[in-house]
């Protein structure tokens, strides 16, 4: 039973990992809050669902259409609505962007219902229902596959921000812009990778989700406010510190959700979420 | 009286007595009939939550996002005291309180966070109230049949009117004490406000108190008004968006916006509702993204800009033209 909650736990806080990256790429160079960033998810997702029930094409394989298009419309978010932010102060950059993407969450969530209405999808592959067995437990094969994804996923992205010369912009982007500007970093570039970056990084988490657990157009916001306590719990940190952050907070909730009952695992983060902010305010600002 | 007193402005005064004589009179006199009946209660509700949410988010700064888990708060305990027999309007009081209450245990947490922060925090929380009240109460809770002997649309009308004027006289009083300036000063430059022997944490927790008050009541007078509760409705994101919204549209730290961006906002809603059916969300997103964008300080800032452009244009085309050609 404890390893069965482990092992499920692992998975859930690699998505955890996933989801908050990509929130965490936006807040940490940028300083701008993706409220929507769940919606975005969500629609990769519809994306995955749509070319498999449609087209039959096997949802590994639609990974790479979903970063593209995510990637596109990452660009879209930026030159639409951000870029209009990139000059006030990051105070009031953050509130702004918070209360824009609070519309826009609304405008994807129920867009996606008049297009798909509220049904519960899920992929279901020959695979799916496929147990493999690990060390004592039992997993589901889809969970084990997308968890490998999200890794390379990572791997790719640490090695692009340590690796290149985009990637030591966006660092450098990240902590000091004005500073970073004056040496010859075009910051509306960088802001613009750095968008669509995020919202790719939010597609492979739909596609994931739509593979692994179940998908539906009101899935966003939930899943966002788990990334932001994921966040929280990180401090804002680099990204083994954001992905360490999302594992501890998928293995506690699964294993609350073993103790109290599955329907209290919301609950379960909640309270971690206050007793962090209690006690370890400067989690919260740490840079 | 030294309220009133305060009340410079003579046509301001006279303004507000005219609407709020006509607000009395017209639903006695004439049979408004029961749409505009409903529509106009509705628009008093979203007046009082967009207060509520304005003297916290436009006057002191601290944008909150979980408005609705003290409106759903104030609903359920109205409707879970009204039917065990409480007279309705101790009801609300106890609605507003429980609200309040509410606000003692999140509040300290949550106010320590700065800016964006705060509205993480209190979002997160309105979010897993609402799942708690969807797993323990996720049936309709139906007013007891006492309920419907008292229920009139008119009564639900004056009951939110009369809850309507005691938001603004509180957002009044509030604004224009010293508690509002401070608030004001906090919301400018907390670390300045702190510096010169405020504690922001000190007056961010009573408008806090203030403010979620508010929300429970106008939580009890929707009660009242639907009859017919799911609880976890209450506790939805749209009643923090709805209200957010209106008080963004009419402009964020003045008196009157809340009451123009909740009147644009019901309208805007009826209107749309009517024609687009489920699309009127979308359209209402964009709108707000749109407002953000284009208008951040809402159509307050607009009728000011307005009446300066007036202003100036008037004694330019008088005086001739200095050290002519």
């Amino acid at each position: 039973m404890f390893a069965q909650a482990l092992a499920y736990g692992i998975i859930l806080g690699i998505f955890y990992g996933l989801v908050t990256i990509g929130l965490a790429l936006l807040f940490g160079v940028m300083k701008y809050l993706n409220l929507a960033h769940g919606s975005f998810m969500m629609l990769g997702g519809y994306i995955c669902f749509w070319m498999f029930a449609l087209w039959g094409v096997d949802p590994m394989l639609s990974i790479p259409v979903v970063m593209i298009a995510g990637f596109v419309l990452g660009l879209l978010l930026y030159q639409l609505l951000f870029k209009s932010l990139s000059k006030v102060p990051e105070g009031r950059r953050m509130n702004s962007s918070m209360l824009m993407t609070f519309g826009l969450l609304m405008v994807l969530d129920n867009t996606a219902i008049a297009l798909w209405h509220t049904d519960i999808r899920t992929v279901n592959t020959s695979y799916s229902g496929r147990m493999i067995d690990l060390i004592g437990a039992k997993v589901p094969l889809t969970g084990v596959m997308v968890t490998m994804i999200a890794v390379l996923v990572i791997i790719a992205l640490h090695l692009f921000l340590y690796g290149t010369y985009l990637g030591k912009s966006i660092r450098a982007t990240a902590q000091d812009w004005e500073a970073a500007n004056l040496v010859g970093v075009n910051i509306n570039f960088t802001y613009l990778i750095c968008c669509g970056i995020s919202i790719a990084l939010a597609g492979v988490a739909g596609t994931g989700i739509v593979i692994v657990y179940s998908l539906s157009p009101d899935v966003g916001l939930r899943w966002v406010l788990f990334a932001m306590v994921v966040l929280v719990l990180a401090g804002m940190g680099n990204i083994k510190e954001v992905f360490l952050a999302g594992l501890i907070m998928g293995v506690l909730e699964q294993l609350s959700a073993v103790f109290l009952g599955g329907q209290f695992r919301g609950v379960a983060s909640l309270a971690i979420f206050v007793l962090i902010l209690v006690l370890r305010p400067e989690g919260l600002f740490r840079r | 009286m030294n309220l009133m007193k305060r009340f410079k402005s003579n046509w301001a005064r006279g303004a507000a007595v005219a609407v709020l004589l006509a607000l009395v009179l017209t639903p006695l006199v004439f049979d408004l009939g029961d749409y505009i009946l409903t529509v106009v209660t509705l628009f008093l509700i979203y007046i009082i939550l967009s207060q509520s949410w304005n003297l916290m988010g436009g006057y002191a700064g601290q944008v909150n996002l979980g408005l609705a888990a003290y409106f759903g708060v104030g609903a359920f305990c109205y409707n879970l005291l009204y039917s065990v027999g409480t007279p309705f309007w101790i009801a609300m009081l106890l609605g507003g309180l429980a609200a309040t209450a509410l606000s003692c245990v999140i509040g300290p947490p949550t106010l320590r966070l700065r800016e964006a922060y705060f509205g993480i925090g209190t979002l997160a929380v309105a979010e897993v109230l609402a799942l708690i009240m969807n797993i323990l109460y996720p049936q309709v809770r139906y007013a007891p049949p006492s309920y419907w002997a008292i229920f009139s649309l008119r009564k639900a009308y004056f009951i939110s009117l009369i809850a309507t004027v005691l938001t603004m006289v509180t957002a009044y009083g509030v604004v224009s004490s010293r508690l509002g300036l401070i608030l004001q000063a906090i919301r400018d430059d907390e670390d300045a406000a702190n510096s010169s022997g405020i504690n922001p944490a000190k007056y961010k927790m009573r408008v806090f108190f203030i403010s979620s008050f508010l929300a429970g009541i106008a939580g009890g007078v929707f009660g009242f008004y639907r009859g017919v509760l799911a609880p976890a409705q209450q506790f939805n994101a749209s009643w923090t968006i709805g209200p957010l919204m209106a008080a963004t549209i009419g402009g964020w730290g003045t008196l009157m916006g809340p009451v123009w961006g909740s009147l644009v906002y019901v309208i805007l809603q009826e209107i749309l509702g009517r024609y687009v059916r489920e699309a009127h969300f979308i359209i209402t997103g964009i709108i707000f993204i749109l407002v953000i964008m284009f208008m951040p300080n809402g159509l307050a800032q607009a009728g000011v800009e307005v009446r300066r452009a007036l202003k100036s244009a008037v004694p330019r085309s008088r005086t001739p033209v200095q050290g002519g050609r």
